[in-house]
């Protein structure tokens, strides 16, 4: 058997689709032909933000309960909205030779991110279940590394993209309003504090419906929560727990190094050693 | 008695995946051909590449996007199926990071994520079952680029030149890729004496 045959042999050990997932895939794709063929842009300008909410299921709103909504609907005039996306943007906007650094928690699980704001754009990020031993990923512009924190081993290989940015929700949502994707779509109120509540529009138009939305503090315009729509349709709600930029202090760029976070960290320099050394590694 | 509908069934069979698209301009129905003819390979690559729980969208927004750009299909550039597949491919890339992770997973535990094996046929790939482990290790340590042509190839079946049509890179890129990458994982998977280096041709059968 040659590399080619067992590749291929390798294709066939996957669970065919469903006749349940083929006729979604199939409805999706006939609700387009109903679209006119050159039509707008696919949403108006300020969708009823009730849509959003009947779109969450009961469950999810339960458990952010403590959300006040105070109005729906548009923001207010549209030169009114201008300042508040404004006023976001300036807020969220990055300052260069810096560290952004976000965390995020919700439905079980938290993520944080360091990310350089000029090239190469190095970042580190950890996610996974809330109170687990994550691994961290990170990426130095040519490198890339993860950590495995059962052994202990700093696994690393080169970048396949030189300075791939990192993309979360909020890097998403910051692109978005520096690029005019934003819009307010109402106001609430979350933990006593009044927010404005920003939707962004994804910069493909292939994405479908995924649309962020942030409820940025009225006073700061920087964000304290999320509803970060996933493709299954659900809405995961993010309470953002860090938003801020670091100096770019040798300090701080030790954020951005596995390497120096995991001193004693073994590092295994390339995949073809990551295949034999954990072969046995089980745990 | 001939049904109706069968005879257009039948009649719609010799027609092009080409001209399926350039009828659809006209009538959008008939992109929904291409979807019955096509979805399911775009959904099984997609599913051995990202995971199950990932594919089915990719591959339902992989024909969205087609219908959407149809008018813009270039007969003359690549083929439909490769054309589909080169959108498959491009949204695969958001999750070169999950897909690592699954192969890395697959060669530390030795156990397939997606898990479902082809009974019939099971006697027959045993070198491939027990090779699994060190194939994903093999094909995690490639450079992104590299594994998804080495893919497309092996996975997709599509030629240079379809894989030049679909990724808009040059067939001479494709191909010392795809030779580059072989030669890695022969490189890795000789150890356990799984690939017949002598017998490993760069060609492959239908390059």
């Amino acid at each position: 058997m040659d590399d080619l045959e067992l590749i291929r042999s390798f294709r066939s050990h996957v669970e065919p689709a469903d006749a349940q997932g083929t006729a979604t895939a199939r409805r999706r794709l006939t609700r387009e032909f109903a679209q006119p063929p050159s039509r707008p842009p696919r949403r108006s300008r300020f969708r009823p933000a009730v849509a959003a909410l009947v779109a969450l299921p009961a469950a999810a709103l339960a458990a952010v309960a403590l959300l006040v909504f105070g109005s729906v609907g548009g923001g207010g005039t549209p030169v009114a909205d201008a300042a508040i996306l404004h006023r976001a943007g300036a807020a969220f906007a990055a300052p260069p030779r810096s560290i952004f650094h976000t965390a995020v928690a919700g439905d079980g699980f938290s993520s944080e991110t360091w990310q350089m704001t000029s090239a190469p754009y190095a970042f580190l990020g950890t996610k996974g279940p809330v109170g687990a031993a994550n691994g961290a990923e990170s990426i130095s512009g040519t490198t890339v590394q993860w950590w495995d924190p059962r052994t202990n081993t700093i696994h690393q290989e080169t970048a396949p993209t030189p300075g791939m940015p990192f993309d979360n929700a909020l890097v998403d949502a910051r692109a978005a309003l520096r690029d005019g994707r934003a819009q307010v779509v109402g106001t609430a109120t979350l933990d006593g504090r009044p927010v404005y509540k920003i939707e962004f529009l994804p910069k493909d138009g292939s994405a479908g419906s995924r649309d962020l939305v942030a409820y940025v503090d009225q006073n700061t315009y920087r964000p304290l929560m999320l509803d970060d729509p996933q493709r299954n349709g659900r809405v995961i709600h993010l309470r953002v727990t860090a938003f801020e930029y670091l100096p770019a202090t040798d300090a701080n760029m030790r954020l951005l190094s596995l390497t120096a976070l995991h001193p004693d960290a073994r590092v295994v320099l390339d995949d073809s050693s990551y295949t034999t050394t954990s072969t046995n590694d089980k745990g | 008695m001939r049904h109706f509908g069968q005879a257009v069934a039948v009649e719609r069979l010799d027609v092009s995946d080409a001209e399926v698209v350039a009828a659809s301009l006209i009538d959008a129905s008939r992109f929904g051909e291409l979807f019955d003819r096509h979805f399911a390979d775009i959904d099984r690559y997609l599913a051995r590449r990202v995971g199950r729980e990932i594919a089915g969208d990719l591959a339902a927004e992989t024909f969205v996007i087609a219908f959407r750009g149809r008018a813009s299909y270039n007969p003359s550039a690549a083929e439909v199926r490769a054309w589909l597949f080169g959108i498959a491919a491009n949204l695969a890339r958001r999750y070169w990071r999950t897909e690592r992770r699954r192969l890395r997973a697959y060669a530390r535990t030795g156990v397939d994520p997606l898990g479902q094996l082809d009974t019939d046929a099971i006697n027959h790939r045993l070198d491939a079952l027990s090779a699994g482990p060190q194939l994903a290790g093999a094909l995690a340590a490639l450079k992104h680029s590299d594994r998804e042509i080495l893919l497309l190839f092996a996975w997709a079946d599509l030629s240079y030149e379809e894989i030049s049509g679909a990724l808009a890179i040059p067939v001479g890129t494709v191909r010392s890729r795809l030779s580059r990458s072989r030669a890695r994982v022969r490189e890795l998977l000789a150890p356990i004496g799984q690939v017949e280096l002598e017998h490993a041709s760069e060609g492959g059968s239908h390059g």
